[in-house]
């Protein structure tokens, strides 16, 4: 016996249910390969390739989480009128059907109450070469700038440059960095709720839903729906219950008629062999204020806030950086955090400094500085399964040193990133 | 090729062997919501055309920005990293900003964009949830006031570090959210008292909480 399941979506017309209509076997038999289709798709059971990921086309609606949202409050105060790299990081563009999307870039770059202008990079986290940029010159609009560029998937790095005043006591500073993909909310008296019941009032649970959903609920066979086989009982109603669960576990609301759910969770991508998501968690940009962008002057004298690593020698781990974030409920084993560090070294010997992650379910293994291209910058790349799935917990990026004997080598954490990419 | 779309059920009496065959009702209901159910999950139309209603971003498919649209994903919305005092980092250590004087205030930097999601007074996205990173600058007990401030009015959370400890106000403090818009939520963290230091905010953090449905 084999389990029918569509390799398309079949559906009926509507005249197959006209009233008086004969009830045969033709939408019966397409509306268990639908319901079986979209229940693989869903859970990745039964050996389901294309599984929705939320990467678009026909794998899901994209979820529009932002690669970057971050606030900071940094001088940007020089004694040179230069222009610098004021804040850079690794950026994660989660998988998309298309070859790129477009996302706006803003920067909160403010002085005296007025919006000051930047522009905008991205670089090849491969080569360090320029992919694109974009250039403003709207200085003086009392609103934040946009940048709309379009984004392929995947890591690259984000550098904003601005000009930085040398104006002392009145200082420019930098108070927050967001990336996310362009869209605007479709306003549709179909996309809230769907009418409920009210809360709180006794209802007899008159349309049954099972309390977990499982492959063998919608499994059928032929002989089960055959052309002029009776109308059974033992078939109508289990597909109609394993259509209410599914229902209910790719909607997340309650199946029509019902005032709350019942089965106690939905779809949720923590459960294998469900497909794991891919999910930017944020970008933070540490010590880029401190990089010219033509390399005559490697530290801008007078800017502050960056962090660095002095010249002495340190074997040991040392937090230098930390976030707190809500971590989604993700299954770590199969779904691991990655972390993308991006540093620049002052003079050689970076690829002897090391990264780690600790949360407070472990510490990820260590890894060394690679450095990228002929570029006087570096990164790290880090995949961490230590954190707890479902809740908001501290992760701290820590440094140490690999070799002994040459500690001259200070090295600057430009910007880090973490991401859930599978 | 116009095919059937439903989101009604059926009763298990109407699914019963020797129950009235009523074809309108029975298939409606079967191949309905099974082909609903496909073009809800893959965000692709079904056969030629969408059926289903489109979600908040204007497109086919459940976007996990909560029911009936998927679970509302948890997310932080707004994130800063921070840097607590180490003898072996040189730089300025970062961190929002030190309160030493009482009565100071420092307006957080919050400026974030929401993604879309269908706002209704019972959606699990109309709110983020802040959360403040503290430390004490000294021995003693300091306190901070950290003041919301909304259409729907003002919350007010207290909270006391002592020493230098790190300490996260973890106290659910609700922030309305509107989808799909650039906003800029006013929290504002005033130094109450300072004994005889003063409190560092060293981060902030906002975040998407509520994963089910309402």
């Amino acid at each position: 016996m084999a389990r029918i399941k569509n390799l398309a979506p079949l559906g009926s017309p509507p005249r197959d249910v006209a009233r008086d209509t004969s009830i045969f076997h033709r939408w019966l038999k397409n509306a268990v390969g639908d319901a079986a289709l979209a229940s693989d798709k869903m859970t990745g059971l039964n050996a389901e390739v294309d599984t929705i990921n939320h990467t678009g086309g026909v794998r899901g609606c994209p979820m529009m989480l932002p690669p970057v949202s971050t606030a900071c409050d940094i001088d940007l105060t020089s004694t040179l009128l230069k222009e610098y790299y004021v804040w850079a990081a690794p950026i994660y563009v989660p998988p998309s059907s298309s070859a790129s999307d477009d996302y706006v870039v803003q920067a909160d770059i403010v002085r005296n109450g007025t919006v000051r202008s930047y522009s905008v990079e991205i670089r090849s986290f491969a080569s360090w070469a320029l992919v694109q940029g974009g250039e403003l010159d709207n200085e003086g609009v009392e609103e934040t700038h946009n940048v709309i560029l379009p984004l392929a998937p995947g890591w690259q790095v984000l550098l904003i440059r601005a000009t930085v005043p040398i104006t002392a006591g009145n200082p420019e500073r930098i108070r927050g960095v967001r990336v996310y993909r362009k869209g605007r909310r479709f306003r549709d008296p179909n996309n809230g709720f769907s009418p409920l019941s009210t809360s709180g009032v006794a209802q007899v649970n008159i349309y049954p839903v099972p309390a977990t959903l499982s492959s063998s609920l919608l499994t059928f066979d032929d002989v089960q729906v055959e052309v002029n086989g009776p109308m059974d009982g033992y078939v109508l109603t289990r597909l109609n219950r394993g259509i209410n669960a599914l229902w209910e576990y790719v909607t997340g609301a309650p199946v029509l008629g019902h005032n709350a759910r019942t089965m106690p969770t939905t779809v949720d991508n923590n459960t294998a062999p469900a497909p794991s998501l891919a999910m930017p968690m944020g970008s933070w940009g540490t010590s880029a204020v401190n990089i010219d962008v033509d390399g005559t002057d490697k530290v801008a004298p007078g800017i502050a806030g960056f962090a660095r690593y002095p010249t002495s020698e340190f074997a040991a781990l040392t937090t230098i950086s930390q976030v707190r974030l809500q971590f989604p409920s993700f299954l770590f084993a199969t779904n691991p955090l990655r972390c993308r560090v991006i540093v620049w070294q002052k003079a050689g010997f970076a690829t002897n400094w090391r990264f780690n992650t600790l949360t407070a379910a472990g510490t990820s293994s260590i890894v060394n500085v690679t450095m990228i291209g002929a570029s006087a910058f570096g990164y790290v790349d880090i995949v961490d399964g230590n954190y707890t799935s479902g809740g908001a917990q501290t992760l701290s990026l820590q440094i140490s040193h690999g070799a002994v004997g040459v500690f001259s080598d200070e090295i600057y954490l430009v910007g880090w990133s973490v991401a859930f990419d599978p | 090729m116009e095919r059937i779309i439903s989101s009604e059920p059926l009763t298990d009496a109407e699914c019963r062997t020797l129950a009235p065959a009523n074809s309108r009702k029975l298939a409606q209901s079967i191949a309905g919501r099974a082909l609903a159910l496909y073009e809800l999950a893959s965000g692709a139309p079904a056969v030629d055309a969408g059926l289903t209603a489109v979600n908040p971003q204007g497109r086919l498919g459940v976007d996990r920005s909560g029911p009936p649209w998927g679970d509302a994903h948890k997310h932080a919305l707004l994130s800063c990293e921070y840097i607590t005092a180490t003898a072996n980092i040189a730089g300025d250590p970062k961190f929002l900003v030190e309160l030493t004087v009482i009565d100071q205030r420092y307006l957080v930097p919050m400026r974030l964009y929401v993604r879309p999601f269908a706002d209704s007074p019972l959606a699990p996205y109309s709110r983020g949830l802040l959360q403040v990173v503290l430390q004490g600058t000294g021995a003693g007990t300091s306190t901070v006031e950290i003041t919301v401030r909304t259409d729907d009015g003002v919350t007010v959370a207290n909270h006391s570090n002592l020493g230098t400890s790190v300490n996260i106000l973890a106290a659910a403090i609700p922030i309305p959210l509107s989808p799909a818009v650039v906003q800029t939520p006013i929290v504002e963290i005033r130094l109450t008292t300072a004994a005889p230091n003063g409190m560092r905010i060293l981060a902030v953090t906002l975040s998407q909480t509520q994963r089910t449905s309402h």
